[in-house]
């Protein structure tokens, strides 16, 4: 019986028929669909919308997105939320490209790029012509998107980094909490003394092997930093961004107080990478530890629910003052969107009140997922319901302590005078390495010969 | 019969020839375009990026050979490169400590499928997961090196918080990945005839001698490939770093491509990290040649 045989020939024939066709369809360019002119019109315009994110991050902007369509009959949002490092990859690279999307969100270090490579649409016509319906003073942090006076973006979603405390390890200790400090003396009562005092009465040995194994404060790491070494009084650059101020002698003092921090156990030493040893905040074995007011509140869902009270505090008051870090993802118009009106329409909508209150209406709470957009954001049910086991006036008080605005600077290389050079003399500083003098002039002269020059 | 003759007179040998050649290289042809494309085309790419400033975001600027001219006076470049000629260290550590198990793991001892597998596991795990796994070990209070050294009345350095001892504690961990070349120097032990081991017996050679004049010269080309692989690896060491150090404390684990990796995606400056790739695209073509060259000297290969 003669049984169908696959020949090397014709094997070879059809491997290489395959080969060339594959060639041929990766080479082709995609063609528009053929179709009438009224199919074209029916065509809904579909507006590109790229945000940072996670699944979660997703389905909240398809939520928002369909409700936007809902009102706007005839416009598309095709939202897509990619991880941080994927994102700060292929956003940059698309609006190199050409190809960025529609809208997408800025943050403060992309909104700077974006604007310096005119990737960012000037909105300032727009919402002039928008106004009063869109309120624009009721918009958070406006300075994180004005550039020579004109507004390149609308908040996305506005955060204020302070402390989170643990208020069952200040009850067990008999100490009054940071919130009641702040709100019955502002900065009389919680300030870099107060801190001190109640920092020693919180670092403790519990196991009795002469090593402490819960301690007050959980370290000045990334953006606190920054907020402390301004709440003494210093800063990094000058306001021209001309100069650096690390080595000024309100710096300075700002780094000897970290210092003492350290050498009163107050914050343990970054080389015994407590958090390593399940000493973390989370774990209750923190009393206070950094938190941003977008994220943090995340820990009041059912599911991710801390096992202990905990609220709210901007950082304590220095001889500067309150200063909280507090930035905002901006979304912008790229400049290659073809259909700018539309995409400037779904911004406004994402930075509106409607749209919080929309969708809280329709079982989403943004209060869990983004930070607030506007002010009157604070007094809404949509923020107020989800998150009102928490101190709500506190964290407002973060964003009106949020000075200057923009708090990042607006240098080139933000990050990396902020997150490398100026956090490697940091941590010089407090594991003893350097003094605080010696680290001050030694940031300096990196930024000096690395971002001024 | 036909067929044979005029392949042997020539004349469709041609034609059958050029005819397998096609073939052979359409079967090729998607590593060839691959190549071609994505590796070819992209070192090109890179080093016409290298003579440009270019933040990803906007225009390029061309700057000719200012990315390279600026390198030069840059002192995080010159640590970088110190970090990473210092990390070379574990090179030769870990050749003679893979050597010393693959020596141990020829022997026909019981269990000798699980003792190879269980020395070859923590190659194929996952970078990220072992540079987790390794900062708990090296954590100052309760990881495990410290307390074993606390039990004798030593009192453990603070690893990857000290500027001294982030390096050392980097080079004991790339023990962990020494299965990779124990794997390889065991096939080449296996390789070997034991005629030869079964003469140098008969005439009185020890153990020593046996592994000196026989085993090394017998296995010299896979330590060649091994120090290749290891010298080059270890040029390209980046997780690590990125994980456990972020290339402190005082940039004392600053890795080349660390450093690299910060320009291109954290700073944005994608032609400075071009120039900085191809400089280390030379720095390991000149290491590379300088092995081959003195490797005539003491690889033995049998043909």
């Amino acid at each position: 019986m003669n049984t169908p045989r696959l020949t090397r020939r014709s094997f070879l024939n059809l491997a290489g028929t395959m080969s060339a066709a594959s060639l041929l369809a990766a080479c082709a360019l995609p063609t528009a669909a053929p179709g009438t002119s009224e199919e074209a019109m029916a065509e809904p315009i579909v507006i590109g919308w790229a945000r940072h994110g996670n699944e979660v991050s997703q389905a909240t902007e398809d939520t928002l997105a369909g409700l936007f369509q809902e009102a706007n009959p005839g416009v598309e949002i095709d939202a897509l939320a990619l991880p941080w490092s994927d994102y700060n990859t292929k956003i940059p690279i698309d609006i190199a490209g050409g190809t960025a999307p529609d809208t997408f969100t800025a943050h403060p270090a992309l909104m700077i790029n974006s604007h310096a490579a005119g990737g960012a649409a000037n909105l300032t016509e727009r919402i002039n012509a928008a106004e009063p319906g869109i309120n624009y003073a009721d918009i958070l942090y406006p300075g994180d998107a004005e550039f020579d006076g004109d507004i390149f973006g609308l908040p996305q979603k506005s955060c204020t980094h302070q402390i989170r405390y643990n208020k069952d390890l200040f009850a067990e200790a008999g100490l009054p909490t940071p919130g009641e400090l702040y709100w019955s003396g502002g900065a009389d009562a919680w300030n870099f003394n107060s801190f001190v005092e109640i920092g020693q009465q919180l670092t403790k040995d519990l196991d009795g092997d002469g090593n402490p194994d819960q301690y007050a404060y959980a370290g000045i790491g990334g953006t606190g930093n920054v907020a402390m070494l301004r709440a003494a009084g210093g800063d990094i650059f000058d306001e021209a961004v001309t100069q650096c101020l690390v080595n000024s002698p309100e710096s300075v003092s700002g780094l000897e107080y970290m210092l003492s921090l350290v050498e009163n156990e107050i914050i343990p030493s970054p080389e015994l990478m407590v958090n390593e040893l399940g000493i973390n905040f989370d774990t209750g074995r923190m009393a206070m530890a950094g938190g941003t007011t977008c994220d943090s509140v995340q820990a009041l869902h059912p599911d991710k629910r801390l096992p202990f009270a905990w609220d709210f505090v901007v950082l304590p008051a220095g001889p500067g003052g309150f200063r909280c870090w507090g930035d905002t993802d901006q979304s912008v118009v790229s400049t290659s969107s073809a259909n700018p009106d539309e995409a400037f329409d779904w911004i406004v909508f994402r930075a509106s009140l409607d749209a919080w209150e929309q969708a809280y209406d329709g079982g989403m709470k943004l209060a869990f997922t983004d930070g607030p957009t506007r002010w009157s954001t604070f007094d809404s049910r949509a923020f107020t319901e989800p998150l009102g086991e928490l101190d709500i006036p506190m964290i407002k008080e973060g964003y009106r302590h949020t000075n200057p605005d923009p708090f990042v600077p607006r240098s080139k290389d933000p990050y990396r005078v902020l997150f490398s050079i100026y956090a490697t003399e940091i941590n010089n500083m407090l594991r003893g390495t350097k003094t605080p003098q010696e680290a001050a002039d030694d940031a300096c002269a990196l930024i000096d010969s690395e971002i001024l020059a | 019969m036909a067929t044979s003759i005029r392949i042997l007179n020539g004349t469709v040998r041609g034609k059958l020839y050029w005819r397998r050649t096609l073939e052979g290289y359409l079967f090729i042809s998607p590593w060839i375009i691959g190549f071609a494309v994505f590796t070819a085309g992209a070192l090109l790419g890179s080093f016409g990026i290298s003579l440009t400033e270019w933040s990803i975001i906007g225009d390029r600027y061309w700057v000719g050979a200012g990315n390279y001219v600026k390198l030069v006076q840059d002192q995080f470049f010159w640590k970088s490169l110190q970090v990473t000629f210092l990390y070379l260290l574990n090179v030769p550590m870990n050749l003679v400590l893979g050597l010393l198990l693959a020596l141990l793991l020829n022997q026909k001892i019981l269990g000798l499928g699980v003792f190879r597998t269980v020395f070859f596991l923590p190659s194929v795990t996952a970078g990220v997961a072992v540079s987790l796994l390794w900062l708990w070990i090296f954590n100052p209070r309760f990881g495990v090196i410290n307390v074993l050294l606390a039990k004798i009345g030593i009192q453990g350095p603070m690893w990857l918080g000290s500027e001294t001892w982030a390096m050392p504690a980097l080079i004991i961990m790339s023990v962990w990945g020494v299965g990779g070349s124990m794997l390889i120097y065991l096939a080449a032990l296996q390789g070997i005839p034991t005629a030869l081991y079964e003469a140098a017996t008969i005439d009185g050679a020890s153990h020593l001698r046996k592994f000196l004049y026989i085993t090394i010269p017998m296995i010299s080309p896979v330590l060649l490939l091994n120090l290749i692989i290891g010298v080059i690896g270890s040029f390209q060491v980046f997780t690590q770093a990125f994980i456990m150090t972020r290339g402190g404390p005082n940039y004392a684990t600053l890795f080349y491509v660390l450093y690299l990796y910060q320009h291109a995606f954290q700073w944005y400056n994608m032609g400075y990290a071009s120039a900085l790739a191809w400089i280390l695209f030379i720095v390991i073509l000149v290491c590379t040649f300088l092995i081959l060259k003195m490797s005539r000297d003491w690889v033995y290969y049998e043909d």
